[in-house]
């Protein structure tokens, strides 16, 4: 697994765990951050943030397999 | 007025339903089996299709009607769910390209004959279906109860609720034995940018009458217990993994990685998805479910009534419009129970039947079977829905079916990337874990652990063991399988076609 693999897996596994850290009464206050109560902001920052990661992911492991679908298909035609 | 105003929307709805599943019976392929354009659309669904149909599958009236009252009822708390919609995106490309790329290359359309094909084993392929069919049976249940509740609710009763459950049934059994897989992914796709157009505009008039930018402070002064999290990890633990993880591995999304005509269509699924399920069919909910709490948005809203936020909110302030809402959450049930039904008919069909049967049978008889049992299924769901289950809690509801769905996912993993799961273990683990989780389902003081997720630590715990010290699957099978994903995915710049020449020439 590539550098790059390992550190979009890591950043998805550090989001998710932000996401739950409302759940055990950690960075949830009831103080608003902009219109968003403290938890909700909390967890909308970590989905943006997961958002990036499956652009990532896309451009890592889709992209190869699908340019060697076309080329495949290409070499059929 | 109200009423026949009502009425005449909900019929043109239903016309424009039957019109578009016309056009595509028309336009369907023809390249494939007749039962595998039936139940599959000829593994030809392109990007949009794909997308539209796989998020309004997945939204049901559980979105429109259950995630609101969620919402209502725990605030914030019930936020995770705009976080494993997201995950969804992520999980097409750890189960559903290979699951997707199986099916292809093997010819597969349930999900059971994967799992027999993998571990050479016939009492896998009919446990796997009897618990699919029987995962999918509450999920189906609710669509069809959800959008009777929410007829009664618009027309003040006058659409009685047992009326709504029978033009509920009848009218999904017609589209799924008229058109078929690519029918009912064309009306999903109309039926999902409607109940989208719903959200939008009903978040658009909540935002409105709610404080706008304020709507979170507003909601803070009336119920600011809602606006924090309550805690109460476990169940949140248990909604992540039955309505949120479990959500690949029933029988009908299973079908719908299938039914992709390429990788290329699930890749930009994959991109569009976190946008399309998250951002929009989850978040909207929460705008409008906390916002329900602000006095004057729904008037009259009680926790018992909750489930249907949004026809009260319509009835209230723009009863003209109501009947708009109501097409836009029958659409969100039909979308889901269309393909429900459709995959539940194809178990029964090709993996109770066709066991018993000794063999396959053909296309045809298969098609033949299908449609009776979509008939036999239908009915069955209108005796249940009838009767006091049917009107229970939706998210409950549905968290039970997704929940016995969970226990179908070690034996799937073994086949998709865990090559260490044997067939001894993954067909006892599926046993043991659904007898323990309808044991805590009747006894739930046994343990502190909800069924779903105690039936599947059971189950894991069972397929590790057993695994480890039962016979391995065969050369043959891990090579058909780990070896196609090896050579497939891997990053090397050497063609696929080139591999398998030489793996040929080997």
């Amino acid at each position: 697994m590539t550098i790059a693999k390992k550190l979009t897996w890591a950043t998805i596994l550090i989001a998710l765990l932000v996401t739950w850290l409302p759940c055990f009464n950690i960075l949830n206050s009831p103080i608003f951050i902009g219109p968003f109560p403290q938890p909700l902001a909390v967890t909308l920052l970590a989905n943006v943030v997961l958002t990036a990661c499956v652009f990532v992911l896309y451009r890592l492991y889709f992209r190869p397999v699908i340019a060697r679908e076309r080329a495949e298909s290409a070499k059929l035609n | 007025m109200q009423n026949i105003m009502t009425y005449l929307i909900l019929a043109a709805f239903l016309g424009g339903l039957v019109l578009v599943s016309y056009q595509s019976r028309r336009s369907g392929p023809t390249g494939g089996s007749e039962a595998e354009n039936f139940l599959l659309g000829g593994r030809s669904i392109g990007t949009i299709l794909l997308l539209l149909s796989m998020g309004a599958t997945y939204f049901s009236t559980w979105t429109l009607l259950g995630a609101l009252g969620s919402y209502f009822r725990s605030g914030v708390w019930f936020a995770g769910f705009t976080v494993w919609t997201i995950f969804h995106a992520i999980f097409i490309w750890l189960f559903g390209v290979r699951i997707w790329l199986a099916g292809k290359k093997y010819g597969f359309v349930t999900p059971a004959q994967m799992i027999e094909d993998y571990y050479s084993s016939r009492r896998l392929r009919l446990v796997v279906a009897i618990v699919g069919i029987f995962a999918l049976v509450p999920v189906m249940l609710i669509q069809i109860t959800g959008a009777a509740m929410a007829l009664e609710s618009l027309t003040n009763g006058a659409l009685p609720y047992w009326a709504g459950v029978i033009i509920m049934s009848a009218f999904v059994s017609f589209i799924v034995l008229w058109a078929g897989f690519r029918g009912t992914a064309w009306s999903d796709a109309l039926m999902g940018v409607l109940f989208a157009a719903v959200m939008i505009g009903s978040c658009i008039f909540v935002f409105s009458i709610a404080g706008g930018t304020n709507l979170f402070r507003e909601a803070s002064k009336v119920a600011p217990e809602l606006l924090v999290n309550r805690g109460n990890p476990m169940q949140m633990l248990d909604l992540w993994l039955s309505i949120g993880f479990g959500a690949w591995v029933l029988p009908h999304m299973w079908q719908k990685f299938y039914s992709a005509s390429s990788a290329e269509a699930l890749g930009k699924v994959m991109l569009a998805t976190p946008f399309w399920n998250s951002w929009m069919m989850a978040f909207i909910p929460l705008v409008i479910g906390i916002a329900a709490v602000i006095p004057g948005v729904v008037p009259g809203l009680t926790t018992q009534t909750s489930d249907t936020i949004l026809p009260q909110l319509f009835a209230h302030h723009t009863p003209m419009l109501g009947a708009l809402v109501v097409a836009g959450i029958l659409a969100a049930a039909i979308s889901t129970v269309n393909s429900q039904l459709l995959s539940s008919a194809s178990l029964v069909a090709y993996d109770l039947i066709g066991v018993f049967h000794g063999k396959d049978p053909s296309p045809h008889r298969i098609t033949v079977i299908t449609r009776v049992v979509v008939v036999v299924l239908t009915a069955c769901l209108l005796v249940l829905g009838l009767t006091s289950v049917g009107k229970g809690f939706l998210v409950p509801v549905a968290a039970l079916g997704f929940g016995l769905g969970l226990q179908l996912v070690p034996s799937a993993l073994g086949a998709l990337h865990l090559r260490g799961i044997t067939e001894q273990g993954a067909f006892w683990g599926m046993v043991i874990g659904t007898v323990a989780m309808v044991a805590l389902k009747l006894y739930p003081d046994l343990v502190p652990l909800s069924p779903a997720i105690g039936g599947l630590a059971v189950n894991g715990l069972v397929t590790a063991i057993l695994s480890a010290f039962t016979p391995k699957v065969s050369a043959q099978s891990y090579e058909r399988y780990h070896g196609l994903y090896r050579e497939y995915f891997s990053n090397e710049q050497s063609s696929h076609a080139d591999l398998q020449v030489r793996r040929a020439q080997a």
